[in-house]
């Protein structure tokens, strides 16, 4: 015998936009202009719904059906319309109809308010064969319907009772709809994914979970008089665990150019070893770096022109020494964004790119956590709630390269010793609390370190060496963040940090360093952010950006700057301890003006700084302007000046020049931006940087006129340069099997230094850099992606000999011209392959990762030979696999 | 200001070995070294007008090339010219951008006979004239400190084989210092000297059996007897004062005392050395640089044949120009 099930999807949301205000389709609306966007920052849930009865009629003929419903949803949840799309006959479009009219939802909030939207839903009516038939009490009364979650007569205990989770991660599942088919009762699980059934009477059952997302799951059950039966429903995603493809609303455009990886795609491109600051570099505007280092090159700046935000403040670097993996666990991570060039006036203080990294809460339905382990270093995540309205996440990654290495090193000759130990690891804790209408705070700690000891001795060459390295960081940020009145949010930001680099070397057996350096660096930060809407067609992004960073170096070494350097004389071991200060203020407004169908953002920022005690000032206005030709066409263009002080130790009195400038740049930029459907987007910008007044180190020196005394200049602002160049991205949107993208970087960077002839091609300039990558995810389980890179090679001096030096005993190189040649083009092709394991309570995979696949030989840099006569390339990573696995729950 | 650090940190940490030519064993046609004499003029000037030289005052200034040719089958021509110091060591375009002639030819000749290369030295005189005057201060005007605490100027040397074309032309160059007297008490560099080279025939790691190692050219001198494979570790011994205390202006005004190091630098036509560069300052970890280099014999039978003369050169220097060399003869009994 068939019965009639009938299973209703979850919802599909249109997306938010500001004609959902009025419950029209926005594809319906009249031709834009593209009014302003209120961001939807919470999407409807159906907290009540009601199954539709079968036609009759067609239950008899074995007909089923699929109705799509289009509901208008007010702000108070209820459903003000329902309109079936596409009709399908039979007398299913009224049943659908009725039932969803039936439905109720906790409302949709657009920017932290509730209100209406616009929603399509899918009423299945299928036609199941049961094994026995039961007796079925009559339905509930609709008066004596139950609370949220509930279902069956609420005057009767409940007998049956559960939980709908998602398999692996066991996240509760709001809104699934729960059946116990053979009653004709239906429940829909509340926000902790619980469910309940009053009155069951004793009886075999099948429950039947039904959600759009998670393939249907049905689970029987046996209930004894007077039991009361608990259960859990492990739901599985619809073809395996797809890539999440949670539809956000679209957030406010406040700069010109701006590339997103979110967290879904940055844990699987293949090379970067499911680390996705790494992936940055795949974007067009990002350079290639040598040796696969870890920092940014972004349009042609040099890496001390580019600053990298996470959650607002300033970090000194991204990766681990040397280019290891990132600082930060994947977990942490929400969205990167990259501004190449162009970006708000909420940043600043450099006149390159900005990579901004936003971190996830730590809110959370239960414990859960992941763990990492692989050929370099394991780590491990944890997350869990705290109270009812405060959690916290934990995390740590350890190297253990340092146990592998005496396996890889040469064997030791007798009398030789060599202990080489290098070292990383990173940790983070991030608490947050939801004090509700108060607003939320979060407190993020986050800290690595890199070191590198040395051990040498030998007996036979009668020189030992003790070496020792660190770089370490720590920051602390606490972040408060509440609406304000008018629709204003307010962001309230301190932050704490502290960086050091340490290096000292000795005799093995000396109780202290001969040589020595050590720098620290004591930031102090606070920001205050003001965002929302100012008026109806304008939007307000201001603020205040205050820090303080003290810089103190210590050096010990055999060293006198007083005399002329030729020679290697034995100079006396001297201590040197120096301190530089910056003292930085700021303030900061964006507008978002919308007129018709352009946008204008206006941005104003004025810094202040006390450098060393010396005032300087800078007021860096920019322009944005975004036109929407159409509603898949969009023409942008952008101009504006961007200042940065000179690095810390070039402002030193004794080694530096306290007397530098503020160096500044100003970008401008025509492109357009073509988006044909929802999951394709081509981007294209054409760019030109004129960066002034930078840093370069000289010998020159000046005379006393009084007393003659030499006075080295060290550092002066006398260097300038320039970027051209074209970016081309095309990109596939992440949904639930694949993502993927194309870039291209056409560009020249040149430089022009004091005294120069002309200009020279900067060390990092590369012509041409171009980026695919892909990743497809199979239903079951099995995932591969791809990325090919290509680099033109960076400029280089040819070495057309060598002049024997006879005081020296050396040979001085003979250079062709400056930068004339250029090293052999970099191209790689990366693969990865995972495989997940999904259980109820948790997940596990496994992967292969393998960079260089077909082991080109890529040079990043030559040797010569002693008399500058023969060379031997020096060559990246060859064919590299290395093996992961990683389990969550 | 960490990330600059590591760029270039990342840039050098790429290096790895290779099988390129130990740079301590000659092979071909080369220059081990330069010497002038003397190898620094002082001269009294008006620290007001440090290019005003009074030519009185400056001596001529011999500069000799020790060249190494193996295999002594064939002469040489050579070029020595004077000029203004340049990056890479050659004269070519030291006057460029300059009005006046800045490049002088000092001597231009041939060694016909093979068995004089190396032994007669390829030699210059710099006189004192007019031609000296526009070298100096064009190199003052080219400093950074304006010729303070001294200049050098450039000779350069190319020797090319008979029968070579400009490819195997070997190019050389040094650096004679011409000096303010400030302080007043400052004097003149001289070149180093040796009291003589010690070797020592390891045993087992142990140290007996020493000697004088025998300075001249092979033939000239009666070469110490190795065996195949075997160790000898040589050491020079300084002449007494060879290590010259010496004192050097401050950008302040005020002066600073030094006592030389010498380095050494040990060449041999076949075998290896532990060493190539040994002496000098303290290194940055600490340690005092060892003296010696001990020279291991070639041991294969095909190199030595019905026996073998080594030729070795050793190379002393101090750290202000001055220069000398010694030359030995090791025969190896097969």
């Amino acid at each position: 015998m068939r019965l009639p099930v009938v299973v209703a999807v979850v919802l599909a949301l249109l997306g938010g936009s500001a004609a959902a205000q009025d419950g029209a389709r926005r594809d319906e609306q009249p031709a834009p202009p593209p009014a302003k966007k209120p961001v939807l920052t919470r999407p409807p849930e159906l907290v009540q719904g009601a199954a539709p009865e079968y036609p009759p009629a067609a239950a008899a003929a074995g007909l089923e059906a699929a109705v799509k419903v289009r509901l208008t949803i007010d702000a108070t949840g209820a459903v003000t319309d329902a309109v079936v799309v596409a009709p399908v006959g039979n007398g299913f479009d009224e049943a659908a109809v009725a039932a969803a009219r039936q439905y109720r939802f906790r409302p949709a909030e657009w920017d932290g308010v509730p209100g209406p939207i616009t929603v399509e839903t899918t009423i299945h009516f299928k036609l199941e064969k049961v094994e026995a038939p039961v007796e079925r009490p009559a339905p509930a009364p609709a008066a004596r319907q139950s609370a949220p979650g509930h279902a069956g007569d609420a005057r009767k205990p409940v007998t049956i009772e559960g939980r709908a989770l998602e398999r692996g991660v066991r996240r509760r599942l709001a809104g699934v709809i729960v059946s116990v088919s053979e009653l004709g009762l239906d429940a829909v699980t509340d926000e902790e994914g619980r469910f309940y059934f009053h009155g069951v009477p004793p009886g075999k059952y099948t429950l039947v979970a039904v959600d759009e997302k998670f393939d249907r799951f049905r689970r029987s059950l046996e209930l004894a008089a007077g039991e009361k039966i608990d259960v859990t429903l492990y739901l599985r995603p619809v073809g395996g665990n797809p890539y999440e493809t949670v539809v956000e609303g679209e957030r406010e455009v406040l700069e010109v150019t701006r590339r997103t990886l979110d967290r879904r795609q940055m844990t699987t491109v293949p090379g970067t070893f499911g680390d996705p600051i790494r992936v940055i570099q795949t974007l067009p505007g990002v350079a290639r770096t040598p040796f696969g280092g870890g920092f940014l090159l972004i349009r042609g700046s040099n890496p001390d022109d580019s600053g990298v935000f996470i959650d607002g403040h300033r970090v000194p670097l991204l990766f681990h020494f040397l280019g290891g993996p990132s600082i930060l666990n994947p977990e942490f991570l929400e969205r990167i964004d990259l501004y190449p060039g162009g970006f708000p006036a909420r940043f600043g203080r450099a006149h390159g790119g900005i990579v901004s990294v936003e971190t996830r809460s730590a809110k959370s339905d239960g414990v859960h956590g992941s763990a990492d382990v692989d050929l370099l270093d394991s780590g491990a995540y944890l997350r869990f709630p705290v109270g009812e309205h405060a959690a916290l996440a934990v995390a740590g990654r350890r190297s253990y390269i340092d146990k592998l290495l005496p396996f890889v090193l040469p064997e030791e000759k007798p009398g030789q010793t060599l202990i080489v130990v290098p070292i990383y690891y990173d940790y983070q804790a991030r608490f947050d609390y939801d004090a509700g209408r108060e607003g939320k705070a979060t407190l993020f700690l986050i800290g690595s370190g890199d070191t590198l000891d040395v051990l040498s001795e030998d007996s036979d060459a009668e020189e030992t060496l003790s070496l020792n390295s660190a770089i370490r960081f720590l920051r602390i940020i606490g972040t408060y963040k509440r609406p304000v009145m008018r629709g204003f949010d307010l962001t309230l930001s301190p932050a704490w940090g502290r960086d050091s680099v340490t290096f000292a070397a000795s005799q093995s057996d000396a109780a202290t360093a001969f040589t020595s350096l050590g720098i620290r660096q004591d930031t102090l930060a606070y920001r205050m952010r003001l965002e929302g809407k100012l008026v109806k067609n304008v939007l307000l992004d201001a603020g205040l950006d205050l820090e303080s960073r003290v810089t103190r170096y210590t050096i010990r070494a055999a060293l006198d700057f007083d005399v002329r350097t030729d020679g290697d004389r034995n100079e006396p071991v001297t201590s040197t301890s120096r301190a530089t200060d910056m003292y930085g203020y700021a303030a900061h407004a964006d507008l978002a003006i919308d007129l018709g169908r352009a946008r204008l953002i206006p941005g104003i920022r004025f810094d202040g700084y006390l450098l060393d005690g010396k005032p300087r000032y800078s007021l860096d206005p920019r322009l944005v302007l975004r036109y929407a030709l159409d509603d898949h066409w969009t023409a942008k263009g952008y101009i504006g000046l961007f200042h940065q002080p000179p690095q810390p130790e070039a402002l030193d009195e004794q080694f530096g020049n306290p007397d530098l400038g503020l160096e500044w740049a100003v970008h401008t930029g025509l492109g357009g931006e073509w988006k044909p459907t929802k999951l394709w987007t081509a981007d294209a910008e054409v760019y030109y940087i004129d960066r002034n007044d930078l840093v370069e180190f000289t010998q020159d020196a000046t005379v006393d006129p009084m007393t003659g005394e030499l006075d080295p200049v060290n550092f002066r602002n006398s260097r300038i340069g320039d970027t051209v160049g074209l970016e081309v991205l095309l990109r596939r949107e992440v949904t639930r099997n694949l993502y993927g993208w194309l870039s291209y970087t056409l560009s020249r960077t040149r430089e022009l230094e004091f005294d120069d002839s002309g200009y020279e091609l900067s060390t990092f300039d590369q012509t041409h850099v171009g980026n695919a990558v892909a990743s497809y995810k199979f239903n079951n389980g099995w995932e591969l992606g791809a990325r090919y890179r290509y680099a033109t090679g960076r400029p280089s001096t040819p070495i057309v000999g060598g002049t024997f030096d006879a005081d020296d005993g050396d040979f001085r190189t003979v250079s062709g011209g400056f930068r004339t040649a250029r090293r052999k083009a970099f191209q790689q092709t990366d693969v990865r392959v995972e495989k997940t394991w999904v259980f109820d309570t948790w997940m596990m995979g496994a992967y292969l990762d393998i960079q260089n696949l077909f082991n080109v030989e890529n040079v990043e840099a030559t040797q010569y030979d002693y008399r500058k006569r023969e060379s031997a390339p020096v060559t990246s990573v060859p064919f590299l696999p290395v093996l992961g696995v990683r389990g969550q729950w | 200001m960490v990330r600059r650090a590591l760029v270039w940190l990342a840039l050098l940490a790429g290096a790895c070995n290779t099988d390129f030519e130990d740079p301590s064993i000659v092979l071909d046609l080369r220059v081990l070294g330069m010497r002038a004499d003397p190898p620094e003029i002082v001269a009294p000037v008006d620290p007001e007008d440090p290019t005003d030289v009074d030519l009185a005052d400056i001596p001529p200034v011999e500069v000799c090339a020790l060249v190494a040719e193996p295999d002594r089958h064939r002469g040489a021509h050579y070029r020595m010219r004077l000029c203004p110091p340049t990056g890479g060591g050659r004269c070519e375009g030291a006057d460029e951008g300059v009005d006046e002639q800045s490049v002088f030819e000092l001597t231009e000749a041939d060694v016909d006979d093979p068995d004089l290369l190396g032994a007669q030295g390829m030699c210059a005189t710099i006189e004192p004239s007019a031609d000296l005057v526009v070298v100096v201060q064009q190199s003052v005007r080219a400093d950074d400190l304006a010729g303070f605490g001294g200049i050098g100027v450039q000779v350069d040397l190319a020797v090319t084989p008979d029968g070579g074309s400009e490819e195997d032309t070997v190019w050389a160059f040094k650096r004679v210092r011409y000096s303010p007297q400030l302080p007043a008490e400052r004097v003149a560099n001289t070149n180093p000297t040796l009291a003589g080279i010690t070797g020592a025939r390891d045993a087992s790691g142990e140290r007996d059996r020493d000697f004088e190692i025998p300075l001249g050219r092979c033939g000239d001198v009666t070469p110490f007897l190795v065996a195949p494979g075997e160790r000898i570790t040589m050491l020079p011994r300084e002449a007494e004062g060879a290590r010259e205390d010496y004192v050097l202006p401050t950008f302040d005004g005020g002066e600073r005392h030094y006592t030389e190091n010498l380095t050494y630098q040990w060449h041999a036509t076949a075998g290896e050395w532990s060493r190539f560069d040994t002496g000098g300052p303290i290194d940055a970890v600490g340690n005092d640089p060892p003296l010696d280099s001990r020279w291991r014999a070639p041991h294969d039978a095909d190199e030595i044949g019905d026996g073998l003369d080594v030729r070795m050169w050793i190379v002393q220097r101090d750290e202000r120009g001055g220069q000398a060399w010694y030359e030995s003869c090791a025969h190896v009994v097969p």
